[in-house]
């Protein structure tokens, strides 16, 4: 049949003039679209398939999706005004292409021969060629394609792998890293070359967004491409129109990841509008800094983390950290992953702060950050020694108080609610120390350990209680059969005693001792012990508190002194001549020392395993000097002061005998001068026996000059390739050492014998073997 | 030269990228000091003293990039392997010896933090420390068989009458009682005190019983009883690193700035006169920042006097016994030295690795001397970057010729920030921005 010479159109017989073009000269992309179509039918003609036909067009110049098009015998949409390069070559999403003989129905590729880079340098190396040869058999998934690969530059068994990933869901979640990217080197440069010149990529940037979204939930793990991809993500949220107006949400607000692009962006957003930095973006910020320093604590607890960050943000910053709007304009700059770009592109945000770069306000954010961090570490060490232990009463011993409180537990809430209703009857009661071992669970429930003892007296803390005794205020263990004294911690309660509480509650003790030694503890005694208690201005309103407790379990309990001797037996004959000399002082406050004071002073040397006829003598050399003087005044007594009486007169007739009358402001004198005193005191109180906790050691030989102990633990590494730090730490402890301590020792003895160090690293303890067996041989 | 020692992996690893980063590099010095014997040699026997329990100080002067900082990290690491305990910080607007809005105490919990041992160099060894005394501690009341506590208290007592030493006895018996009963809450908070980070006494009464917190009056003081507790810790002493002094030069404020220097006085003083046992101190700082006598360390009477240096150390002579070190710029025989260990470090330690044969060196160095003259070798950090730029580029891509690529040299002068305007930098905000804000990226675009 005939054809017009013009434009290949078929007439059905000759015509003067062709129906279609009327012999009119054509357009250039008119005349190769005739000529295509014409191509195609005949290729139609002799039953060619149709991925021929397109590959052959592809080859010809025709872009991928045009030649798809043209197959289907449609005219390729290519509007000139909104075109550029490469829309030519994009395949959209859901549009079909056949290449290799695979055929590929999701789109988002670029296909088609001759595509250059953005930088012009080099062909696009995301351009699926189909001229290039694609094998039957496949490469293997992990094999290795290097960085910045290209599609021209696979191997025809590696192109076959790509391609049929490209065929399927592309979720094959062994895929190769490296073809991943060469697919999301295509949507980088779509989503950012072609969406800045076509509008018709531009809008395309939500499904690629859609797109790369997918991929980093399957390929997310990969930190590389994870950084990229959230990058890539930042960068087309930021380029979506309004944008900049939109609203702020949380950085994890609706699940997608926000990369530090993102957090600039937001950051500029809520200055220059006046808004306050909220905690979540805050902490994004410091994230994304180079200050950020995530230590295990964070990792390990990342939800704890959170919680106690937004806590401690919220009391110390209200509803935000208001930060002024700087100069420095927002410059994006963006760091391509598609070598196609030659390094990165810049985004300019007029208009827009770029608070990142002030430091005082993430000085700010860094010291909160490391505060909670060390906050949490105790917490996150109990969680790696008991990985399952989330939510259970023994966490939240160590929990920072404010998230303590925000637990659900069970066993803690039933705990609270429990002492709540004793404490509205009570400011102090008594209960059967049975009844918080077991509520608590110790291995040993008979006589728990002093962990245990300290982390049940932590817990009730939290939850806003005291318990006398208390192991952290040299108070003994506790047994199932004691009873203890419960009362209400006031606001701002010390976790650890002072030097001064030390000294009042050894004090309080010996002087229940003494009144004592007569039976029953006389009603005036103990009016006098409760203003020993609010006289003594160096304690702190919560200490009195504390102290009243500690008074109210001594005369229930009536520990008396045993076990004194015992323990004083250990004192060096210079902190016994301290205490001699301090018991001494304390008998002679009031300026007097009666027969009866004598008699309990001989009691108490006695224990000492002091002669008790040297009493005698030290009264009398302290007679001999003037007493008064040799004590510094602390603190003025105040006449206005109505809490106690002060002694009319020294030399005064001396109170009724049985009772010691203790002149206060000279007491506390005593006591300021003689802190060293104080702690010795505290010792005998305390429940010292020597730790036993840590393993007898057999004779076995040292290692490298370290101790049996140092040595144990070495022996205990060796053959080990790495030991985690808290398995060390627990290793160090059963043998009785300091973890820290230790492992300085250790890598100490090891420089001194190798020069090296036998473990290294923060997490994980590498221990290096060459080392170890060089350590071994050192005696 | 040692030619033929391998170098560690680690080493050459962490010398390569932090030197092409710009940066010091934390370990390694030896493989790539080039030079300055002398100075390295006084500096060393002052270590040796220190060890000893005696005292030093030094104040390391040197142009900007002329390698200060380099030449504290080699002294450091030095100072560890011979059993010190090291702390080192940088001042800035907000860390200062003196001051009353908490910048002290900010030095010196940064101080603090970086704490280094033998076997920690890299910082946070305070725990170890604190816990190697307490561990001798625990042993000598196992064998007494008496309680740790006051074993620990009783060998702190010497430091009771220094100025806060009671307290810090009395945290360092806390930190004890919290391994002791378990309690990982009182030990962190012990520690936390030690690093200076409590900011009220409330705060520090609460968790440790102590009535005093280490403020900004006391840090000296506090570092006097860091050193001695590193000697009770079985460690020779504590030798202190100051770096970026100049940014006491640049405070406006002439009453802060005479209180910084009152400060220098107090340490100047102390350790000269041997007042301390067992503590050091190596500032580092430009020559504006000793001898200005309108704002630098002369314009402090009593500092000039102490300082200044002998008058007959002129003209190449040197007198290095005066606590002034002066940092000689390197000479283009160094820099070539320089260069031969640079090459050296990249090949791992093995000859036969080398990338570049000897006239490559010579040639690189005309091609910078070219481009910015003496500068190449006077502020070594750029011409030294982009020397090693030049090997990784030959590493990654056997076969290409050196020469070829000798042409793509480009070194450019370093600008000096040190010096930049305070105005700014005093309102607290936007520090110096070194990079060039050149836009040659392609498709820069606005929004």
């Amino acid at each position: 049949m005939p054809e017009c010479p013009n434009c290949f159109y078929i007439m059905d017989h000759f015509d003067a003039e062709c129906p279609r073009c009327r012999g009119q000269s054509l357009s250039a992309t008119d005349r190769a679209f005739y000529a295509a179509q014409k191509y195609v039918s005949a290729c139609r003609m002799s039953r060619t398939p149709d991925s021929v036909i397109q590959s052959q067009l592809v080859q010809a110049g025709w872009s991928v999706g045009d030649a798809a098009a043209l197959v289907r015998g449609r005219r390729p949409p290519v509007g000139p005004a909104a075109s550029c390069v490469g829309d030519q070559y994009w395949v959209p999403s859901g549009s079909q292409l056949t290449v290799g003989g695979r055929r590929i129905a999701l789109g988002l590729v670029y296909a088609g021969r001759g595509l250059r880079s953005v930088l012009g340098h080099s062909s696009e190396p995301a351009l699926l060629d189909p001229a290039l040869p694609v094998a039957s058999s496949r490469a293997h998934h992990a094999e290795d394609i290097g960085y910045w690969p290209t599609y021209e530059r696979l191997a025809p068994q590696q192109r076959a792998l790509y391609l049929d990933w490209l065929a399927s869901d592309r979720a094959h979640p062994q895929m190769g890293i490296g073809y991943v990217f060469l697919f999301f080197y295509g949507l980088e440069r779509r989503a950012l070359a072609d969406g800045q010149a076509s509008p018709m990529a531009a809008q395309e940037r939500k499904a690629i967004a859609a797109e790369v979204r997918r991929l980093l939930r399957v390929y997310g793990g990969n930190h590389s491409f994870r950084s990229y991809a959230v990058s890539l993500l930042d960068a087309i949220a930021i380029l979506e129109p309004g944008a900049a107006d939109g609203p702020v949400t949380a950085p994890l607000g609706d699940g997608a990841p926000v990369g530090s692009h993102m957090t600039r962006f937001v950051l500029g957003k809520l200055v220059s509008n006046g808004t306050p930095l909220p905690w979540d973006w805050s902490l994004a910020w410091w994230l994304s800094s180079d200050s950020c320093r995530l230590r295990t604590p964070a990792k390990r607890c990342p939800e704890e983390f959170r919680a106690l960050v937004r806590a401690r943000f919220a009391s110390r910053f209200g509803p935000g950290l208001l930060v002024k709007p700087n100069k420095t304009v927002l410059t994006i700059d963006y760091q391509a992953a598609s070598p196609t770009f030659g390094g990165g592109l810049k985004l300019r945000i007029d208009g827009m702060p770029d608070v990142s770069r002030l430091q005082s306000p993430l000085a700010k954010i860094g010291a909160l950050v490391e505060e909670c961090q060390t906050a949490l570490e105790p917490y996150s060490r109990w969680l790696g020694r008991n990985p399952d232990g989330r939510g259970t009463l023994q966490s939240l011993a160590s929990l920072p108080g404010e998230l303590a409180r925000a637990v659900a537990c069970g066993d803690a809430e039933r705990l609270r609610v429990q002492l709540d209703r004793a404490a509205e009857q009570h400011r102090f009661w008594a209960m059967p120390a049975r009844e918080l071992i077991e509520t608590w669970g110790c291995s040993d429930s008979e006589s728990p350990s002093k962990r245990d003892c300290t982390a049940i007296c932590e817990l009730l803390g939290r939850l806003g209680y005291g318990v006398e005794p208390d192991v952290r205020f040299h108070g003994p263990r506790l047994t199932s059969d004691a009873t203890v004294v419960v009362f209400r911690l006031p606001e701002g309660s010390p976790a650890s005693p002072s030097s001064a509480y030390t000294a009042a509650a050894a004090l309080l003790h010996l002087f229940l001792t003494v009144a004592e030694a007569d039976g029953a503890v006389a009603e005036e005694e103990q009016r006098q012990i409760s203003e020993h208690i609010r006289g003594n201005t160096d304690l702190s309103p919560a200490e009195m508190t504390r102290l009243a407790a500690y008074s109210r379990w001594l005369m229930h309990t009536k520990p008396g002194l045993v076990g004194l001797s015992k323990r004083a037996a250990h004192f060096s004959a210079g902190q016994r001549e301290s205490i001699r000399r301090f018991l001494v002082s304390v008998a002679a406050v009031d300026g007097r020392i009666s027969p009866e004071e004598i008699t309990v002073l001989q009691r108490l040397y006695k224990m000492l395993g002091v002669d008790p006829d040297a009493v005698h003598g030290d009264v009398h050399a302290l007679a001999a000097t003037s007493s008064r003087d040799r004590f510094a005044t602390v603190v003025r007594a105040d006449p206005d002061r109505r809490e106690y009486e002060i002694p009319a007169q020294a030399g005064a007739p001396g109170p009724a005998s049985g009772t010691v009358e203790l002149d206060m402001d000279a007491v506390r004198a005593i006591l300021a001068d003689t802190s060293e005193v104080a702690a010795l005191l505290g010792g005998i109180f305390a429940d010292e026996e020597p730790s036993d906790e840590a393993a007898t050691l057999g004779e076995e030989a040292r290692i490298a000059g370290l101790d049996a102990r140092h040595s144990a633990l070495v022996r205990r590494i060796r053959g080990l390739e790495a030991v985690g730090r808290d398995e060390f730490g627990s290793w160090a402890e059963e043998l009785g050492l300091l973890p820290e301590g230790a492992l300085d020792a250790i890598n100490d003895a090891a420089w001194d014998a190798c020069d090296d160090p036998l473990l290294e690293g923060d997490e994980t303890l590498a221990v290096s073997s060459a080392v170890m067996e060089e350590l071994l041989t050192c005696k | 030269m040692q030619v033929t020692e391998p170098i560690k992996a680690r080493d050459r690893d962490a010398i390569v990228q932090s030197l092409r980063a710009g940066v010091v590099p934390r370990a390694g010095h030896q493989h790539i000091q080039v030079g300055r014997a002398n100075e390295v040699a006084a500096l060393t026997s002052d270590l040796d003293r220190i060890a000893e329990g005696g005292s030093g100080l030094r104040f390391v002067i040197g142009e900007f990039g002329s390698g200060k900082t380099f030449f504290l990290y080699l002294i450091r690491a030095i100072a560890l392997r011979k059993r010190l305990v090291t702390v080192h910080a940088d001042l800035t607007p907000d860390r200062r010896l003196q001051g009353t809005g908490g910048q002290a105490r900010a030095l010196y919990s940064e101080l603090m933090r970086n704490m280094a041992t033998r076997s920690s160099p890299d910082g946070g060894a305070l725990p170890a420390v604190v816990e190697r005394f307490v561990a001798t501690a625990v042993s000598e009341a196992r064998e007494a068989g008496v309680s740790a506590g006051a074993v620990i208290l009783e060998r702190m007592g010497s430091l009771s009458e220094m100025v806060g030493g009671y307290d810090f006895a009395q945290v360092v018996e806390a930190y004890w009682r919290g391994h002791d009963t378990g309690s990982d809450v009182l030990k962190g908070d012990a520690i936390r005190w030690l690093r200076g980070e409590f900011s009220t006494k409330t705060d520090a009464r609460s968790a440790l019983g102590v009535r005093t917190i280490i403020d900004d009056a006391e840090v000296y003081d506090h570092l006097k009883l860091t050193a001695r507790l590193a000697r009770l810790a079985g460690f020779g002493g504590l030798l202190v690193c100051l770096d970026e002094m100049v940014n006491l030069y640049k405070m406006a404020n002439t009453r802060a700035r005479n209180g910084n220097y009152e400060q220098v006085l107090r340490i100047v003083n102390d350790c000269l006169q041997g007042g301390v046992e067992g503590l050091g101190f190596l500032m580092g700082g430009t020559p504006d920042f000793l001898t200005d006598t309108r704002k630098g360390l002369y314009s402090y009477e009593a500092l000039q006097s102490r300082l200044v240096e002998n008058r007959f150390a002129v003209d190449g002579l040197v007198d290095l016994s005066g606590p002034v070190v002066r940092l000689a710029s390197l000479t283009p025989e160094d820099m070539y030295v320089l260069l031969t260990r640079l090459r050296h470090v990249f090949a791992g330690g093995d000859p036969s690795l080398y990338l570049v044969p000897d006239e490559a060196l010579q040639a690189f160095m005309e091609c910078c001397s070219q481009q910015i003259g003496d500068a190449y070798f006077r502020t070594p950090r750029n011409t030294i970057k982009e020397f090693l730029d030049l090997l990784a580029v030959l590493e990654q891509n056997p076969g290409t010729d050196w020469h070829d690529l000798l042409g793509g040299v480009r070194v450019q002068v370093e600008a000096d920030t040190d010096l930049a305007p305070l105005s700014a930098l005093e309102e607290g905000e936007e520090p110096e921005s070194r990079q060039t804000e050149g836009d040659d990226e392609l498709s820069g675009f606005r929004l």
